[in-house]
């Protein structure tokens, strides 16, 4: 990076005297904005300058032969060449990609491997098919703090998406396009969000949500996960200087005021487009689905137990063998017949909870009513946070600190 | 009236787009008094005619003869007597290479310091701040800077020197080549705004490669100004840049 070094030492100054180099406190976050995009799945996140968009990609795959029934989901973030003219210069000089497998692995650490995705309810069929999500998130503009952007794309992406509704009868699983059924959200059982700090001065100054220029130059930084329910999802310290105990406490609860502010704002800006994105604008479908269906009255995409092949509705179907994987067994009291579905606005949402609920075990209700009712917790949760909110904010500011600054600490 | 030569033809601000053609060089040179005519960014001869190669407006500095196009752009073309802040990346046997913005690094030789011997030389660390002018560009070749200013003896050494080595700290933003560009003039309101409302003064150093370097007595002066100039790049300064800028002094330094 081509940071001079007399910005490194600007900054470093004026962090012992508490100021920050774009005017702000110690402990102010730039503002945090979304914008939802139309396609479902594609969320552009801007913090301050600093944006970056996640698109997730739906698609149904063969599950991994070592979790026959887990969904899979995977992460890749790039840089977009105009994000940073100093990387710009790094990929012109041939030192830089376009890809970070570093940010990658932070998003994927705090999205996958905290369990917020319930990969188990991606199971379409037990080691025949699953839903194989993708989430690219591309940075458009770095201006510092691209962890936590990349990271609460990814999930506000993720929590964006839908996936198309599918109904298995027997041995066979048809996916239905999102023009004839309302697809539906993710299964999410919680809303991870990074904040970042970085520490200054052998540790005794931290700032939440570096600046680029302050990235350059501070000498460690702690990158704290926490979901909407204030707990911890994961805490991050690469390397750097060492901190103590107490701080760190501080610091989970500065990221957990931040984290339920966020989870609220994300929720609200994303209810209501995405509402008008279910009504009016289908997402495309899956091609081969619109060449399967022509008569149109039931498009669906068959998909046979012994070879997961896809069969156009008029072809003969195969038998198939009469022994359907345990977790398939209960969702079978339905009757076989096809849904005529005129049109996307009568749609049955029912299937889809009962094959959710039959494949992961856990005794939840379907997809939309689980939303329904993740959102109304969170709304509940976050009119009592309110006050526990305030109260978090005041204790972190009122503690006692050497040297004046909020977050600032006389090291011992 | 010889020396406005060619450029009585020309209109200054007038919107362009790339290929017009804005002035003659045979025109130009009509007047004899300037035969010299300094092609700035964004216009190329071709022919006898000066062509314009990106949309925006066209400037001239009629004292100089010199003609260039100025766009809200970021990405710095090095032109001829550009002034750059440059950031030093690597230095090898016979200079440094430098930063400035530009699609290559360029090349500041070692001895391109006023006064500077084999002996006696500055010696620039990677990541120094240096200001220094283009001397040579090609769209073939790395451009090369120089510290070393026309017509001046003042030695590296002594500080007084114009171009050199931007040392005492400071901070350094990147402002949109325009903006820079109206930062230099004398007229400039944010500047003089500051100047008046800062009673210890600031230093500012500005490169036509949308580098601004701000050094005042404090840090939270220098972040005054530096959010003074970014919100002039901006615009939301407001029609009163004096009055703008005393508030946000005032609440900087309660």
């Amino acid at each position: 990076m081509q940071v001079s070094t007399a910005e490194k030492q600007f900054v470093n100054e004026a962090v012992k005297s508490s100021t920050r180099v774009d005017g702000r406190r110690l402990d102010e976050i730039r503002e945090t904005t979304f914008h939802p995009l139309q396609t479902s799945g594609s969320v552009e996140v801007c913090i301050g300058m600093t944006r970056a968009l996640a698109c997730v990609e739906v698609e149904h795959t063969l599950p991994h032969p070592d979790r026959p029934s887990e969904g899979m989901v995977n992460f890749q973030v790039e840089y977009s060449p105009s994000a940073n003219q100093d990387r710009a210069f790094e990929f012109l000089m041939g030192s830089a990609s376009d890809q970070d497998p570093l940010l990658t692995r932070e998003v994927e650490r705090a999205i996958r491997d905290s369990r917020a995705l319930d990969t188990e309810a991606l199971c379409i069929l037990a080691s025949k098919l699953v839903w194989s999500l993708k989430v690219v998130i591309t940075i458009l503009d770095h201006c510092g703090n691209v962890s936590d952007v990349a990271q609460i794309a990814a999930i506000a992406a993720l929590k964006h998406a839908r996936r198309p509704d599918f109904t298995v009868s027997g041995k066979e699983v048809t996916i239905h396009p999102v023009t004839h059924r309302e697809p539906i959200p993710l299964p999410i059982n919680f809303m991870p969000i990074m904040t970042t700090f970085a520490l200054f001065d052998s540790g005794a100054v931290v700032l939440i949500d570096p600046s680029a220029q302050e990235e350059a130059a501070m000498e460690g930084k702690v990158s704290v996960v926490m979901n909407e329910h204030k707990e911890i999802c994961g805490i991050r310290k690469p390397g750097g200087v060492c901190i103590e105990l107490e701080l760190l406490v501080q610091m989970v609860k500065m990221a957990g005021a931040r984290t339920l502010k966020l989870a609220k704002e994300l929720t609200r800006s994303l209810s209501g487009p995405s509402e008008m994105l279910q009504k009016s604008f289908p997402i495309c479908p899956d091609p081969t689905l619109i060449v399967n269906s022509p008569s149109a009255q039931q498009a669906e995409h068959v998909v046979q137990d012994n070879g997961t092949e896809m069969k156009s509705p008029g072809n003969t179907r195969e038998v198939s063998p009469p022994a359907p994987t345990e977790t398939l067994a209960a969702s079978y009291n339905r009757s076989n017949a096809p849904h005529p579905l005129p049109n996307a606005d009568t749609f049955q949402r029912n299937d889809a909870e009962m094959v959710h609920e039959d494949q992961s075990e856990t005794a939840k209700a379907g997809k939309g009513l689980k939303t329904s009712q993740d959102s109304k917790n969170l709304e509940s949760s976050d009119s009592d946070d309110n006050e526990i909110d305030e109260d978090l904010m005041a204790a972190v500011i009122s503690r006692p600190r050497g040297g004046g600054g909020s977050g600032r600490r006389k090291p011992k | 009236m010889p020396s406005t030569g060619f450029l009585l033809k020309v209109e200054e601000g007038l919107a362009v787009f790339p290929g017009d053609p804005v002035a003659k060089v045979l025109e130009a040179q009509e007047g004899s008094a300037p035969s010299l005519v300094r092609l700035g960014p964004g216009v190329r001869r071709d022919g006898d005619a000066i062509l314009t190669m990106k949309p925006g407006l066209v400037r001239v500095q009629a004292e100089r003869s010199k003609i260039w196009v100025e766009s809200a752009g970021r990405r710095y073309v090095p032109a001829l007597e550009d002034m750059v802040i440059g950031v030093v990346v690597d230095r090898h046997g016979e200079g440094y290479r430098v930063d400035i913005g530009s699609y290559e690094a360029a090349q500041l030789g070692s001895l391109s310091f006023e006064g500077a011997t084999k002996r006696n030389r500055p010696y620039l660390n990677p990541g120094a701040l240096v200001y220094a002018r283009v001397v040579s560009c090609d769209k073939v070749m790395e451009p090369e800077i120089s510290c070393i200013q026309p017509g001046s003896s003042k030695s590296w050494v002594s500080g007084e020197s114009l171009f050199g080595e931007l040392t005492g700290g400071g901070q350094l933003i990147k402002v949109s080549l325009a903006s820079a560009r109206g930062l230099l003039k004398p007229s400039c309101a944010v500047l003089n705004a500051l100047g008046e409302a800062l009673p210890k003064g600031f230093e500012c150093v500005i490169g036509t490669n949308g580098r601004v370097w701000v050094r005042a007595s404090t840090p939270a002066d220098t972040v005054i100004v530096v959010t003074a100039i970014r919100m002039a790049e901006v615009g939301t300064l407001g029609p009163d840049a004096n009055k703008t800028i005393r508030s946000l002094v005032n609440s900087k330094s309660i």
